[in-house]
């Protein structure tokens, strides 16, 4: 957990570990408001926590979009495009690389983590793994135990987009997300 | 005409190539920016080794090994396809670039595309995909910012990963302003914000997305996509229609294998620990719960890669995981740029490419390698990329003939037997501008080089009175080359003493010189025939356990890099093990030694590579000075403009 927090610290991704469901509420209020989210998609958050994510949004001056399937994938281009902020949820955390393990199965899941310019993903304290060399495996299992109908979408993300194409210089925020905050969260 | 060129049997090819590197060698402000890039890439690449205390040794076993299998067995390709299917996926096997073209015009027709988003792909830049889709109607928009650039600018990219390094902010924001059609300041943010809005639109109504692939995994049919931008993410999910294009040497057998691929090519990339976004893609996923028109195409590139496999001489450029390490080492690539030190693939591992897939006369470059071998060095995958640029540059003088130039200095050795006889008479000729006058328009050697002094006694008449020493310390065979023998002899006076002074041994056998200049210019066969006369005449002393101890870095570079390959067995590998650069030597067995060497230079230890520390910019400042100078700076100092490389001493 130190470790990941270094390395989240290192790739300019703003960590919060949060005990409990009203400190993960106050961290996501706080988060959207600073932020300024005029509007939200969530996507993946898994019961156990989805109730605290609901109660943060509530009292947000902001469209909330939970739920997308059955749209015309048109239309869901569209409200995701137009989105400011994706909520979503991650796997794993990985310590040494800093990077969060983002495992989906619809692509309108990754898209919440790509298309807004800020994300905040969720995952639970327990759920950190120590390097790259241990999580891809894990990504092995999952892909290979999947029918060939349900396939994984994964993705590593550490931090938030970034280019050195401009002289060299290190630029954040070109087509992903610009701001990225991992809620971490360690309920008891 | 120069002297030079007239000595130069020049076909079309080469003139080109000196005309580029001619007009390279005058943009002195795209050429220092490119330089500083380089020196930038280095510095990252060596923090993060640092910081994370990165075994790079360990790194090179570990990927070559995974490279070395997957490459060589063809049944991988086979399983990878059958997994795709297997998941729903298309796949189609493209013998060449046209084939692959063919395939992805086809299902553009079917679907109605008309706009393509790609996401950075060498490989679909080595069969020139945007231009050959543009004929068909379709536009293809590169969507990582270099590529961008380099699209817009209607340039090929100047490095594998930094594609624009070439470019500055100003000649950016003036071609994003010529895309989005409006004034765009040349400011970091403001150029970004343009190009994110421009590309936006693209990501949100393109049909198609192509991307490359990192690597592929065949045990489960996925593909691994590394990008910093998050425009990989983009192009994979929004459209429709996903293709791939992966060469199909990318594939590996599992998916510990792809861990270790992956971090070895971030590290020596870009300098970090891993890029900020790694997908890993095994079917293009439904959206929305809809899977109506989402397809999802894989097309395997063989395009010269089955031909690379089955020749030894060129399949360990396989192994290539394009991470650009070996372009930021690179002295003349530094100076000339990739535009001229490359044709699509630039830099040295473009060389063998080069020759492979686009052929023998796109490769003229070849001849720009100085041979310092830092590349292999530097390669995290520790590919023998020297060796592959010397059969290159082999198999383009055998069919377009000798630079006269390098003929010349391949003479040397004989040259330097008959200088040093005649001396001092030969360096008073040697100094007149008359005779460097005709020995330019004779040979090619450019009258601004520098050119060494002749001694007429040579080392072992020196050494003679000093004794061969106690050896209560340890058995050393003095290796003096060329440039201790007969130039500075008093160079080799003065480490033989030092080595006696010490309590060794010290035996300087008669032998030829290290071979270098053959490897500098392709006659791979004189050198080898160099290599066997001198390992056979060191065998006695290697037998009774002398070790080899040479002031010349390019002499200790062939026999632990060069003389294994050129005369592989037990014997070359003894001597690889036994030999050692001078200081190098004393270093490690006498830390209280009184003399010291000047600070050791930023690169790993136990660097054997005649440029013993990164390249400077045009100079020699950066490499040490001392008592004992090397001849790795009178590389540097001799002047590109010559075109043609110096010799070793």
């Amino acid at each position: 957990m130190k470790k990941f927090l270094e390395s989240l610290h290192d790739l300019h991704v703003k960590a919060h570990v949060v005990k409990d469901e009203t400190e993960t509420r106050e961290v996501l209020r706080r988060i959207l408001s600073d932020e300024g989210s005029k509007s939200v998609v969530v996507a993946g958050v898994p019961d156990r926590y989805a109730g605290a994510v609901r109660a943060a949004l509530i009292g947000l001056r902001a469209d909330v979009v939970e739920e997308l399937s059955g749209r015309p994938q048109g239309e869901v281009i569209g409200i995701l495009a137009g989105a400011d902020a994706g909520v979503t949820w991650a796997t794993n955390g990985v310590a040494l690389e800093g990077a969060i393990l983002e495992v989906v199965y619809d692509d309108s899941a990754k898209l919440a983590s790509s298309l807004p310019i800020l994300h905040v993903a969720l995952l639970e304290s327990s759920s950190i793994v120590h390097d790259l060399v241990e999580a891809l495996p894990i990504v092995g299992d999952i892909v290979r135990s999947s029918p060939p109908e349900r396939k994984p979408i994964v993705s590593f993300i550490s931090g938030p987009s970034k280019t050195g194409d401009i002289e060299m210089r290190l630029l954040y925020g070109v087509h992903g997300p610009h701001t990225v905050h991992a809620v971490i969260l360690d309920w008891r | 005409m120069t002297g030079v060129e007239a000595s130069v049997r020049m076909t079309n090819n080469r003139q080109v190539l000196l005309s580029k590197l001619r007009r390279a060698l005058k943009d002195n402000e795209s050429s220092e920016r490119f330089w500083a890039a380089m020196t930038k890439a280095r510095a990252n690449r060596t923090a993060l080794l640092e910081k994370e205390h990165l075994d790079m040794h360990a790194i090179k076993e570990s990927n070559k090994a995974i490279k070395d299998s997957s490459v060589a067995d063809g049944r991988l390709v086979e399983e990878f396809a059958e997994n795709v299917r297997r998941n729903g996926g298309q796949v189609f096997f493209a013998k060449t670039g046209a084939d692959a073209i063919r395939y992805v015009e086809d299902v553009s027709k079917r679907v109605g595309a008309k706009l393509i988003v790609k996401s950075k792909s060498l490989t679909s830049d080595e069969i020139d995909f945007s231009h050959e889709l543009e004929k068909s109607g379709v536009s293809s928009v590169e969507t990582d910012l270099g590529e961008l650039i380099i699209q817009l600018a209607g340039e090929t990219p100047v490095h594998l990963v930094m594609p624009a390094a070439h470019k500055s902010l100003g000649q950016i924001a003036r071609l994003v302003s010529g895309a989005v059609g409006s004034e765009v300041p040349p400011e970091d943010q403001a150029v970004l914000a343009a190009v994110r809005g421009y590309l936006r639109r693209l990501f949100l109504t393109a049909d198609i997305g192509v991307s490359g692939a990192n690597i592929g995994v065949a045990e489960t049919g996925s593909i691994v996509i590394e990008t910093n931008e998050g425009n990989g993410r983009l192009v994979t999910s929004v459209p429709k229609v996903h293709l791939v294009i992966i060469g199909m040497e990318k594939i590996v057998p599992k998916w510990e294998d792809a861990a270790y691929l992956v971090k070895g090519h971030s590290s020596s990339a870009t300098g970090q620990n891993m890029t900020v976004y790694v997908s890993v893609i095994t079917k293009h996923g439904p959206l929305a719960g809809s899977t109506e028109g989402r397809e999802y195409h894989v097309v395997v590139l063989d395009n010269g890669r089955s031909k690379m496999r089955d020749d030894p001489s060129f399949s360990e450029a396989l192994n290539c995981i394009r991470c650009g390490a070996c372009m930021n080492v690179c002295p003349t690539y530094g100076i000339a740029g990739g535009h001229t030190f490359g044709y699509i693939y630039p830099g040295p591992i473009g060389i063998p490419w080069t020759a492979e897939v686009h052929g023998l006369d796109k490769a003229t470059f070849a001849h720009l390698c100085v041979s310092c071998g830092l590349c292999k060095e530097i390669c995290p995958v520790d590919i023998n990329i020297p060796m592959m640029i010397a059969k290159v540059k082999e198999e383009e003088v055998k069919e377009n003939g000798q630079l006269g130039v390098n003929d010349f200095f391949m003479a040397s050795e004989g040259l330097a037997k008959l200088a040093s006889a005649t001396a001092p008479l030969s360096n008073w000729a040697l100094r007149r501008a008359a005779t460097r006058a005709i020995m330019e328009s004779l040979f090619g050697v450019d009258r601004r080089r520098t050119l060494p002094t002749f001694s007429r006694k040579r080392l072992r008449e020196r050494i003679a009175p000093l004794g061969s020493g106690s050896g209560e310390r340890g058995k050393v065979v003095f290796f003096p080359d060329v440039y201790a023998d007969y130039n500075d002899p008093e160079l080799g006076v003065r480490a033989v003493r030092i080595l006696l002074s010490l309590g060794y041994r010290v035996e300087v056998p008669a032998l030829r010189w290290s071979g270098m200049p053959y490897i500098s210019y392709g006659e791979i066969a004189k050198a080898a025939s160099v290599a066997k006369k001198n390992l056979e005449a060191l065998r006695p002393y290697l037998d009774q356990g002398f070790s080899l101890v040479s002031t010349e870095p390019t002499a200790v570079y062939m026999f632990k890099e060069v003389y294994p390959t050129l005369a592989p067995g037990e014997l070359a590998e003894r001597a690889r093990g036994s030999s050692h650069p001078f200081f190098g030597y004393i270093q490690d067995r006498l830390g209280d030694l009184e003399l010291r060497p000047p600070s050791p230079p930023a690169m790993p230890s136990g660097s054997t590579s005649p440029a013993t520390t990164a390249p400077s910019r045009r100079g020699s400042q950066r490499w040490p000075s001392c008592a004992l100078r090397g001849t790795t700076s009178r590389w540097w100092r001799t002047g590109l403009a010559a075109a043609w490389p110096a010799p070793s001493g």
